[in-house]
């Protein structure tokens, strides 16, 4: 694997047939029996009896085992010329060209099991999205850097610093060379430590463990167990305590309680970022950003530079207090829905810093946007009427609700006292008014030539920032209220993308200020 | 990339030609109003159902009040419709921006307008449904790359308007696209 020359490499290999890895239908029947393994386990350990079914698709899962064995044998990859050509397909047989202008990306995943047999899933991205061009799970870890050597030292003709085309193992080499790849961050433990006890991967990730474990009638029995004994202790405690009235050691009791849920949530939220991001690298090679974390399971994800729309650069409170941000970014073609058979969200491009410095995202951001002057910025704010609005939309779902509940409590002469409502309601609207001060207080737009930044938070701050030649279609929306005030909303789009929220969405936009932006973004480019 | 003058915020050009409104089909508004009334007086007719159903069973005058609540219902949801309809048709209407792009004004109480740059354009259809047909209309269908307002669709455009307008706004030669 170390000839020198990859192009005239590529020419002696071209039109060899190359297949998976012969332990390809190991991990197809493994994704398969994953999903099966609990019930199984249930009823021959624990004796449940209605797991009973899952003994029954052992017979059927024979039967598909040896589906992909055949499947996986007839996978295969050849190098034509400028194209890769795969086939796949038993009955129905697929032939897919795939010529290598069109391959924008090329990630690799491997899993703790993956690394255990030194094979690797190699993903290929077309500039469409959605659906990857080629899967090939699983590659040999020396087929995988030979076919992305291939892959990417063709793509890499057109700039004239890539003319050593990149070969796969020159990371090992020396880095004297201009194809070599630069590192442009690295997150010792300590940063990773704090990246841990600044997110809240923790909670995230108990959430979906319930929202996994509730709708299971034995896994729900089987936390049940679990959770029983020792929530049922501290049950008891409180009632006695409130029976004694016991005011202080109730007191203690909860907040201790509460502090250790906080304490274990932490806990699991560092566990889960060195899990994650354990030897992060930002890694530039070319145009080639390429970003390599992860303890059990290994990620090499990459994206090209001119491919960037739009970063986000959020702080929480506590990252503030630290001294530290996130520098997220989107790519065209990464839409964040979760396919099953490609890589799924984690393996996809979408950080360029998971925490760093405000000095070190600004140094990330000046290499993606060259024409960005941070301090020269000249943010424009949002109007006095924005502050009105926002007050407005928390009023009309506040005081009515309010009304109601005072008018019950007279009239059904309920056990809460009216003083008391209003001044709860009063409470509500005075913190309501300090979040909308603060929010207008921070939310401001900036333009410059090439890029429009918004920045707005409260608790987490963020700045927007989308490339103008990337823009989609604009979109103005308002309601009733917005047009009373004469405000409205500005949402761009653009290619690729979280799919929760829009790129770019400016709240409460003077009209004439919005109107101002539009005659500015539209058309661009 | 760009590298104009900075100052400048306004265009360029100073906006070449005003904006075209494209004309609508007056049939789209009667297809609304129709199909909105129908759609907000369904809760009205279930309650007339149900009387019905009851009345089945037993004498069929034991039960004013849901009679007179159905019919309420019935005749208010229908009127809702019908002006719900009028007015959405009133509010809807696309312009055409010479050499820049088609701008969709759409909504009744939560408005939207749409701006679709024609540089960005990926793909255009024109469709037609049944009813479409009879009345010689169809929609304009707007594709662009995004991943949330990708898809812009025009309504009640007189069917040979949609497709002179999907050959002009036909992407063109497109340059290397990265």
């Amino acid at each position: 694997m170390t000839e020198p020359d990859t192009s005239d490499r590529a020419v002696r290999e071209a039109g060899e047939l190359r297949r998976l890895h012969p332990l390809s239908w190991l991990f197809t029947v493994g994704g398969v029996l994953r999903q099966l393994l609990l019930p199984i386990l249930a009823y021959l350990l624990l004796g449940q009896r209605d797991s009973e079914w899952s003994v029954w698709l052992i017979g059927p899962m024979a039967v598909y085992a040896l589906w992909a064995v055949l499947r996986t044998r007839s996978f295969s990859y050849q190098v034509l010329g400028s194209e890769l050509l795969v086939r796949e397909g038993l009955l129905d047989r697929t032939q897919r060209h795939i010529p290598f202008a069109r391959i924008h990306n090329i990630s690799q995943q491997s899993q703790f099991v993956h690394r255990l047999f030194g094979v690797t899933v190699l993903r290929l991205d077309s500039a469409a999205g959605g659906k990857p061009e080629a899967v090939m799970r699983v590659l040999g870890l020396a087929e995988a850097a030979r076919l992305e050597g291939i892959l990417r030292g063709r793509r890499g003709v057109e700039p004239p610093t890539a003319a050593s085309a990149e070969l796969p193992d020159a990371s090992d080499q020396a880095a004297a060379d201009p194809g070599a790849p630069r590192l442009l961050l690295s997150m010792p433990v300590r940063e990773i430590v704090l990246l841990g006890l600044t997110t809240n991967g923790g909670l995230l990730l108990v959430s979906a463990i319930f929202g996994a474990v509730m709708p299971n009638d034995q896994a729900r029995r089987l936390l049940g167990q679990w959770l029983g004994a020792p929530a049922r202790a501290l049950g008891r405690l409180f009632i006695d305590d409130l029976k004694d009235q016991r005011w202080l050691h109730l007191l203690l009791i909860g907040f201790s309680a509460l502090l250790t849920v906080l304490l274990l949530m932490r806990l699991l939220s560092v566990a889960l970022a060195v899990l994650r991001y354990h030897g992060f690298r930002l890694e530039l090679q070319g145009e080639r950003l390429l970003a390599l974390h992860g303890l059990s399971t290994r990620v090499r994800a990459g994206a090209r530079l001119p491919r960037l729309q739009r970063w986000e650069l959020s702080a929480s409170w506590l990252q503030r207090r630290i001294g530290r941000c996130r520098l997220a970014v989107s790519v065209a073609g990464d839409t964040a829905h979760q396919d099953r058979e490609g890589l799924g969200p984690v393996g996809q491009f979408s950080e360029l810093a998971p925490l760093a410095t405000p000095a070190q995202a600004q140094g990330l951001l000046k290499l993606c946007l060259p024409g960005l002057d941070w301090p020269q910025l000249r943010w424009q704010r949002l109007g006095p009427r924005s502050l009105r609005r926002l007050l407005y939309g928390q009023w009309r779902l506040l005081l009515p609700a309010g009304l109601l509940l005072l008018v019950l409590s007279l009239v059904l002469d309920w056990a809460l006292p009216w003083p008391l409502l209003l001044a709860g309601l009063a409470a509500l609207m005075a913190l309501g008014l300090a979040y909308a001060r603060a929010w207008v207080g921070f939310a401001a737009y900036a333009l410059t030539d090439d890029a429009l930044v918004f920045r707005s938070g409260v608790f987490t701050q963020r700045w927007v920032i989308v490339a103008l030649p990337r823009l989609q279609s604009l979109r103005f929306w308002s309601n009733g209220l917005d047009r009373q005030l004469g405000l409205v909303h500005l949402q761009a789009d653009i290619q690729g993308g979280p799919m929760l929220h829009r790129a770019l969405d400016i709240p409460c936009l003077d009209r004439a200020q919005a109107e101002q932006l539009r005659q500015r973004l539209w058309c661009e480019g | 990339m760009e590298t104009e003058s900075p100052s400048s915020l306004s265009s360029p050009s100073p906006s070449p030609s005003p904006p075209v409104r494209l004309d609508m089909l007056p049939e789209l508004g009667r297809y609304w109003r129709l199909k909105y009334a129908l759609l907000l007086a369904l809760p009205g007719a279930a309650l007339l159902l149900l009387h019905l159903l009851l009345s089945l069973r037993r004498s069929a005058s034991d039960r004013p009040l849901l009679l007179a609540i159905g019919l309420a219902l019935l005749a208010l949801g229908a009127l809702a419709g019908w002006f719900y309809g009028t007015r959405r048709h009133a509010l809807y209407r696309a312009e055409l921006r010479a050499g820049e792009g088609v701008v969709l004004y759409s909504g009744v109480w939560w408005r939207s307008e749409v701006w679709v740059p024609m540089a960005r354009l990926q793909h255009l259809d024109v469709s037609q449904g049944p009813l479409d047909r009879r009345w010689a209309m169809a929609s304009l269908s707007l594709h662009t790359a995004g991943s949330h307002d990708h898809h812009t669709r025009i309504d009640g455009l007189p069917q040979a308007l949609a497709h002179s307008l999907r050959e002009r706004l036909l992407p063109r030669q497109r340059g290397e696209h990265d």
